[in-house]
């Protein structure tokens, strides 16, 4: 079991009262009718699945109902943050994964 | 109309009672605050029916949004996560940062839902859910235990005291769990779980002694 922490409740919860949202900070694109059908099945349909460093959507769903960001691991499942919905992740491959 | 259509109606009707979610299974009917015989009883569970709910959305950033909820409320919104304000009257309770559960008396859901609406303009929203809720509460030496069996989170005092409210899974079904004073435990959860719930607590609570009471 994961241990989540939401930014909106400030406390740490059990997975269980959550639901994973999927891959985060996909931005929908403004202008969809000039994207070709390439760009837009890529919008749509196709998400990273990287080994090690994933920033990643968590549903609050048995507590306050929001949305939220969690960077976590992948392979160690750990999780180094969570941050509100439009916040911007501390921690990036380019920061540098702990591991 | 005919006057012998009406008479029949007028006779035949049957009378339409509020009945609580759990009126069939808890046949001891008490006054509220009224105690009763629960001697070998570690665990008490009763049913607070027919209280008003509603739910109220907006801005707490915004002024005019808090201002206008102390107006027609007479106190502030809790706006710190996971608290709220209890009273025998009006109780307020945190659910998200724009969400908030209030519960008043039986019957005066409308007229608060009415002074809330004179008193707040922009966007927000109030909605009455009394039909879709009912409240236990839980009280005795062996609470804990139950509630130990029911959810994972940590209602230890230590953490968990008068003040604080949390939603969160409950008999793997939802609750919004709050402290009274006398450190006995409101549940507000959902009417249609409430027969559920309600025998997942018997079930739990039936090796430290359990007694159910009504509240009429
Ligand atoms: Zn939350």
């Amino acid at each position: 079991m994961l241990q989540i922490h939401c930014p909106y409740c400030n406390e740490t919860r059990e997975e269980e009262e959550f639901t994973y949202g999927g891959e985060a900070h996909i931005t929908r694109p403004l202008d969809p009718e000039s994207l070709s059908d390439a760009e837009w099945g890529d919008y749509l349909f196709f998400r990273k699945n990287p080994r090690g460093l994933h920033h990643e959507m968590w549903n609050h769903a048995a507590g306050c109902r929001k949305y939220f960001n969690v960077t976590r691991n992948t392979v160690s499942y750990e999780i180094l943050e969570s941050y509100p919905m439009g916040a911007k992740p501390s921690v990036t491959a380019e920061t540098g994964d702990k591991n | 109309m005919s006057e012998a259509v009406q008479e029949k109606m007028t006779r035949e009707s049957p009378v339409v009672r509020r009945e609580s979610p759990l009126h069939y299974v808890i046949d001891t009917e008490v006054s509220p605050g009224e105690s009763k015989d629960t001697k070998g009883c570690a665990v008490v569970l009763r049913e607070v029916q027919a209280k008003g709910y509603l739910t109220l959305r907006g801005n707490s950033n915004e002024a005019s949004f808090t201002d206008g909820v102390l107006a027609a409320l007479g106190v502030s919104l809790p706006t710190q996560p996971g608290t709220c304000l209890k009273s025998d009257d009006i109780s307020i309770y945190w659910l998200s940062p724009d969400e908030w559960m209030l519960t008043t008396p039986g019957g005066t859901e409308a007229e608060l839902q009415a002074r809330l609406r004179e008193n707040l303009s922009g966007h927000f929203s109030v909605v009455d859910v009394s039909g879709g809720q009912t409240s236990i509460n839980l009280s005795g030496d062996e609470v804990h235990g139950v509630l130990k069996k029911s959810s994972a989170y940590d209602f230890d005092e230590l953490v968990f005291g008068v003040g604080r409210c949390t939603q969160t899974t409950f008999a793997k079904a939802t609750a919004l769990v709050s402290k009274r004073a006398d450190g006995s435990f409101d549940l507000i959860i959902r009417r249609s779980f409430a027969d559920y719930i309600f025998s997942w607590i018997a079930d739990a609570a039936g090796e430290y002694g359990f007694k159910a009471l009504r509240e009429i």
